[in-house]
C-alpha cells in the first residue's frame, strides 16, 4: 500500500481533484438531506460528466457524491423527522424528537461526529482487508461468482420491502434491460431490432436515471409537490458534544460499526439496513430501552455510525470480488469499467494504486463532510427550503444533457423518456427499485460466468458439487423463498405456542 | 368489473413475458442443458415474467380491501403533459439547438412547476438562463463534451 503513497497524494492534491472533492461533498450533501433525492441519485445524474475526466478525478468527484449523500441523510432525519435518504431512517426515530426538546444542535453534532467516524473507520478497515479478500477471490472459479451474483440479487429481494413476486419481476427486468445488444461469448444479437444503437447494449446513464430519475421528478410533480418543511432555525443553538459523550458511547460505537462493516460487506445489503439493524442491538443493549424514540443520542450514534460504516464494508466486496454491496456501489463499478478498471481480485495487481486511491479518498472525504457540516449546521435549514420549481427542471435538464453526453446523441434522450416512462409503470405497479439496479448492472457477469461455468464442465450439478458455490447458490435459493419460509416458521412457533 | 392495479401490471407483466420468450425463440444459438448460451438470461427473465406476473394478477384478485389512488385525473393529466414537453425540448433540441431550446423549457416548466407558489418574472428567467449558461460551462468548457447545435443553424 505503501508503494502507491505518491501516487495517490499527486491525485489527492491535484487542484481539479481537490474542487471536485469539495463540490462533489457539497451536492452530495445536498442530495442526501433533501427527501426524495440521495448520494445514489447525485452518483447517476453526474456519472457521465467524469466520462471525459481521467480516472483519478473521476473517481474522487463520484466517491465525494456518494459520500457527502450518505453524510448528509441525518439532516433531513433531524431537522424534518423525514429520512433524507434509507440509510438515515432509524436516525429519525431519536434525532427528531432531540430536535423537537431543542437539542437540534446536539443531534447534528452526534450525526457528524458518528458519520465521520463510521466513513473514516470503515475506510481504514477497507484497505486493509480488501487485498486479503481478494487473494481468497483468487482461488474462486465461474461457479462462485455466479453464486455470489446470485446472492446479491436475491439478498435485496429477501429484505426488500412489500410483495416478493414484484421484487422478483423487478430484478427480471433487470436482467431483460442487462441482456440487450450482443450476447457475451456468442455474440449473439439479442432484442436489437437492427438498431445500431442496442448494438453495443443499453446505457446504464440512460436506463437508471430515466426509471429513477427523471420518471420520481415528473411523477413527484403530476401527484403534486408536498408543501415546503418548515424549519425552526432557533432550534439549533450551538453543538453541544464534548469527547466524554464520544467515550460514554464507545461500546456502542464500535459495536454499531461493526454491524455497518459487516452488513456492508454482505453482497446486495447495505447502510439502508444497517442502520435499522445497528438502531434495534443499541437499544436492546441499553440501560434506558424505554428512552428510545423519545430522543436518546443513543439511537442517533448508533445509526449514523453503522450507516456510514457500511460503505467501507461495501468497498471491500465492490473492489476485491467486483461485486456490489449495494445501489450505489453497483453504480460504481459500471462507472469505473467505463473508465476501463474491471473491479475484482485482478485489480489490485493491475491498478491497485486506483484502490487505494478509492479507499483514501473516503478517509478524506469523511473529513471534509465534518468540516463542512460544522462549519454550515445553520446552513441546513436553507437546503432544506430549495424551491421544488427551481430544483427539479434543473435536475430534468441535467438527466437529458447526462443521456446526450453519454453518446453525442439525442436518440439517447429519447430512450430515457422511454424508461421515463417505465419507471413510471414500475411506481403504478408498487414495483422496487434497488433489484433492478443490481440486476441491471450484475446480469452480465452473472450470465458471463454462467456461460464459462457450462463451458467447462457442461453440466449444472458443478454449482452444487463446490463447497462454496454450493453455499451461495443454497443462500440465494433460500433468499428467494423466504417469505414463505419466514411463513412456515411463523406457523410453526404460533402451534408450538 | 373495474381491474385493479396489481391486475393491470400482473397481465401486462404475462404479455412481456411471452414477448420475451417470442424473441428468443429467434435466436440461432440453442439452448441445451450442457451449454444454455443466450436465451439462458433473457429466458430466465421471461420465466420470472410469467410467474411473477401471474402471481401478482391473483393476489390483485384476492385483494378486498379498497385500493389507494395512486393519482387523481388532474394528475395523470400533469403526467402526459410533462412527458410531452420532455419529448418536445429533445426535438427542439434536434432543430434549433441546445442554446435556444433548454432556457425556453426551464422557463416553461419552472413556471408550470411554479403554479401555486409565490414567484417573480425576472426570478425565473434568471434560473432558466444561469442553469443553461452552469451546464455550457461545465459540460462544454470544463469537460470538452459538445452540446446539441441544432439541425437549422448547421
Amino acid at each position: 500500500m505503501a508503494q502507491y503513497a505518491s501516487y495517490i497524494i499527486s491525485q489527492i492534491t491535484n487542484p481539479l481533484s481537490l474542487i471536485l472533492l469539495l463540490a462533489g461533498n457539497v451536492i452530495g450533501m445536498v442530495f442526501g438531506a433533501i427527501p426524495g433525492l440521495n448520494g445514489t441519485m447525485a452518483v447517476m445524474l453526474f456519472m457521465p460528466l467524469t466520462f471525459g475526466m481521467q480516472t483519478g478525478p473521476a473517481i474522487v468527484f463520484l466517491l465525494s457524491l456518494w459520500i457527502g449523500g450518505c453524510s448528509g441523510g441525518f439532516i433531513g432525519s433531524v431537522l424534518l423527522g423525514i429520512p433524507g435518504s434509507p440509510s438515515s431512517v432509524a436516525t429519525c426515530f431519536d434525532g427528531h424528537p432531540m430536535a423537537k426538546k431543542g437539542m437540534a444542535g446536539r443531534a447534528l453534532a452526534i450525526g457528524m461526529v458518528a458519520s465521520c467516524i463510521g466513513t473514516a473507520g470503515s475506510a481504514i478497515a477497507g484497505a486493509f482487508l480488501a487485498q486479503t479478500v481478494a487473494d481468497i477471490a483468487f482461488a474462486i472459479g465461474p461457479w462462485e461468482y455466479f453464486g455470489l451474483c446470485f446472492v446479491a440479487i436475491t439478498m435485496v429481494l429477501a429484505i426488500s420491502k412489500g410483495n416478493m413476486l414484484k421484487g422478483l419481476t423487478s430484478a427480471c427486468i433487470g436482467l431483460l434491460f442487462a441482456s440487450v445488444g450482443f450476447s457475451p461469448i456468442d455474440a449473439q444479437a439479442r432484442f436489437t431490432f437492427d438498431n445500431m444503437y442496442l448494438m453495443g447494449g443499453l446505457g446504464m446513464t440512460t436506463v437508471l436515471i430515466g426509471i429513477f430519475g427523471v420518471a420520481a421528478m415528473v411523477e413527484a410533480h403530476a401527484k403534486g409537490f408536498d408543501p415546503l418543511p418548515e424549519v425552526d432555525t432557533g432550534m439549533i443553538k450551538g453543538i453541544g458534544i464534548k469527547m466524554s459523550d464520544i467515550m460514554e458511547n464507545i461500546v456502542n460505537i464500535i459495536r454499531s460499526f461493526l454491524i455497518g462493516l459487516g452488513i456492508g460487506f454482505l453482497p446486495g445489503m447495505g447502510a439502508g439496513l444497517s442502520n435499522l439493524v445497528a438502531y434495534s442491538v443499541a437499544k436492546n443493549n441499553s440501560k434506558h430501552p424505554e428512552t428510545f424514540g423519545t430522543g436518546n443520542p443513543e439511537g442517533v450514534w448508533a445509526s449514523e455510525c453503522s450507516n456510514n460504516a457500511s460503505i467501507g464494508g461495501a468497498m471491500i466486496p465492490m473492489a476485491a470480488l467486483g461485486i456490489p454491496g449495494d445501489s450505489a456501489t453497483a453504480l460504481l463499478i459500471g462507472a469505473l469499467t467505463i473508465h476501463g478498471l474491471e473491479m475484482g481480485p485482478m485489480v489490485f495487481r493491475n491498478s491497485g494504486d486506483i484502490v487505494y486511491l478509492m479507499f483514501t479518498t473516503v478517509a478524506i472525504c469523511a473529513l471534509v463532510c465534518f468540516v463542512l457540516q460544522a462549519l454550515g449546521m445553520r446552513v441546513f435549514p436553507l437546503i432544506l427550503k430549495v424551491p421544488y420549481h427551481f430544483m427539479y427542471p434543473a435536475l430534468i435538464v441535467i438527466s437529458l444533457i447526462s443521456a446526450y453526453v453519454d453518446s453525442s446523441s439525442l436518440y439517447k434522450c429519447g430512450m430515457m423518456i422511454f424508461f421515463c416512462i417505465v419507471g413510471l409503470i414500475m411506481s403504478f405497479g408498487g414495483l422496487p427499485q434497488s433489484p433492478l439496479i443490481l440486476a441491471f448492472i450484475l446480469g452480465p457477469t452473472l450470465e458471463s460466468n454462467m456461460l464459462k461455468a457450462f463451458q467447462n464442465t457442461g453440466t449444472i450439478s458443478t454449482f452444487f458439487t463446490r463447497p462454496l458455490s454450493c453455499i451461495f447458490m443454497i443462500i440465494g435459493i433460500a433468499c428467494v423463498f423466504s417469505p414463505i419460509l419466514k411463513a412456515a416458521f411463523a406457523k410453526i412457533k404460533r402451534n408450538k405456542a | 368489473m373495474k381491474l385493479s392495479r396489481d391486475q393491470i401490471v400482473g397481465a401486462l407483466i404475462v404479455i412481456l413475458g411471452v414477448f420475451v420468450f417470442v424473441m428468443i425463440s429467434s435466436f440461432k444459438v440453442p439452448f441445451t442443458l450442457a451449454y444454455p448460451g443466450p436465451k439462458a438470461l433473457p429466458g430466465l427473465a421471461a420465466i420470472g415474467f410469467i410467474i411473477c406476473g401471474a402471481g401478482i394478477f391473483v393476489e390483485g384478485m384476492k385483494k378486498t380491501e379498497e385500493e389507494k389512488v395512486y393519482m387523481v385525473k388532474a394528475g395523470w393529466i400533469r403526467l402526459g403533459i410533462n412527458l410531452l414537453a420532455l419529448m418536445a425540448y429533445v426535438l427542439a433540441m434536434k432543430f434549433v439547438g441546445y442554446f435556444i431550446a433548454t432556457p425556453i423549457f426551464l422557463y416553461g416548466l419552472c413556471t408550470w412547476y411554479a403554479n401555486g407558489y409565490e414567484t417573480k418574472l425576472w426570478q425565473r428567467i434568471l434560473f432558466a438562463a444561469a442553469v443553461t449558461a452552469v451546464i455550457y460551462l461545465v459540460y462544454v468548457m470544463a469537460f470538452g463534451y459538445q452540446l446539441p447545435a441544432g439541425e437549422l443553424f448547421g
